[in-house]
């Protein structure tokens, strides 16, 4: 099982923070869960900062069977309108986003 | 001896997979090329019999399996073309085989033929030769109207010009991982998006809802029954169910999904009081199969359990 995270660190400010996070827990993550071959996406937000840790805002887990499945998924068509649902929330976001592909065990 | 798959939709596709596999030449044939499928593509448009003949002759092509054709959602936005691919493609796929001489031909149909019949129909299961004797029956789509004189179109081949049809009614196919052009289609992918993300499912589109009962078959059978109906020996009835002889109302559907999706939820703001796909009637039973299963050596072998779990779960494309 491969798991792409995508990490959003930084921050967003609060008058728009209602509006940005129901973007991505409906449009956002409906439409990662259209790319071919994914098993689930989850959305985790953190409930606790520790002393040292980044100030991470929100993380998107994708799950695939394997890292083929993953590349298939990111070559394939549902990448743009993953970005574009992506893009339209990301000029009230102040920060970066990185990804992480990691796997169980 | 080459095998000429028309249409390199979900099942034209893993019906020349499977051929492939065993070791046939097969050639695909559409308008759209389906991309690396590693099969032999030619672009050819089933309505133009010129450009047939020469991908029939030009690749030793001396059996076909038709499954090109515009589905419903399809037809509904454009009516004319739908009828010319439909049932003009079809008539220049026999004519292909007559004037050439071909071997069998199996064509894709539909369980929808027998849809407006489901009203006054008082047997179980639905016969297999039903709608040869509904003639007076308005067909209350252009897809089903397209279907049944794709039927009646590939018997009178056969009758007048000794053409070997065989035709295949298949009930409602499940399957593909990505965006789909069918109503089964589409109300698995939206399910399965759901039940992926675990952002709620509105199920408010009509067409993909149902009241009563509806039956479906997994695309890997319908493939499996292109390559019954291509090896069998002698077809009698020459029209046959590709169906489970199982059916489910959508709370049923929506349990079976939530089985390998366990966050899906669903809602369904305006449950419906028609058929399938909008059709008038509520199913009366599921289609025969028993004759599949005696001329053609065909049982489906996935039920809906296995079909959701093997298309949504695997991520399967198709």
């Amino acid at each position: 099982m491969i798991i792409r995270s995508a990490v959003l660190e930084g921050t967003v400010a609060e008058a728009d923070r209602a509006g940005f996070d129901a973007h991505m827990q409906t449009s956002v993550l409906q439409a990662i869960g259209t790319y071919p071959g994914i098993i689930e996406v989850r959305l985790r937000r953190p409930v606790e900062q520790e002393a040292g840790a980044p100030p991470v805002y929100m993380v998107f887990d994708l799950y695939f069977a394997d890292l083929a499945a993953m590349h298939a998924a990111l070559a394939s068509e549902t990448r743009q309108q993953v970005r574009s649902k992506i893009a339209e929330a990301m000029p009230r976001f102040q920060g970066k986003v990185y990804h992480l592909i990691m796997q169980e065990g | 001896m080459a095998t000429l798959i028309t249409g390199a939709g979900l099942i034209g596709r893993l019906t020349a997979e499977m051929l492939a596999a065993r070791g046939e030449r097969v050639v695909l044939a559409d308008i759209r090329d389906p991309g690396a499928s590693g099969l032999a593509f030619v672009h050819c448009d089933v309505t133009d019999a010129a450009a047939l003949d020469a991908v029939v002759r030009r690749h030793g092509v001396r059996r076909i399996v038709h499954t090109a054709a515009m589905l419903s959602t399809g037809i509904r936005a454009n009516p004319a073309r739908g009828v010319a691919v439909n049932v003009v493609g079809t008539t220049q796929v026999l004519d292909c085989a007559r004037r050439l001489g071909l071997g069998r031909v199996v064509c894709a149909s539909s369980t929808t033929v027998g849809y407006t019949m489901f009203g006054s129909h008082d047997a179980a299961p639905i016969e297999e030769d039903l709608p040869m004797r509904m003639l007076g029956e308005r067909p209350a789509s252009l897809y089903a109207a397209s279907k049944i004189a794709g039927e009646h179109l590939g018997l009178l081949y056969h009758d007048l010009y000794g053409v070997d049809v065989v035709m295949l009614r298949y009930a409602a196919v499940l399957g593909g991982g990505g965006p789909a052009s069918s109503v089964p289609g589409r109300l698995l992918e939206q399910l399965a998006t759901g039940g992926r993300s675990g952002v709620p499912v509105v199920l408010d589109d009509p067409f993909v809802l149902w009241a009563g009962r509806e039956e479906f078959v997994d695309a890997r059978d319908c493939a499996r029954a292109n390559l019954a109906a291509l090896d069998a020996a002698a077809p009698v009835q020459r029209v046959y169910n590709v169906a489970t002889g199982d059916w489910c109302s959508l709370d049923e559907f929506i349990a079976t999904m939530r089985a390998v999706f366990p966050r899906l939820q669903v809602s369904v703001p305006r449950p419906s009081t028609t058929g399938f796909a909008g059709f008038p009637h509520l199913r009366p039973a599921p289609s025969d199969t028993r004759l599949a299963a005696a001329e053609l050596g065909f049982r489906a072998q996935h039920n809906l359990g296995d079909t959701i779990a093997y298309w949504c779960r695997a991520g399967h494309s198709g």
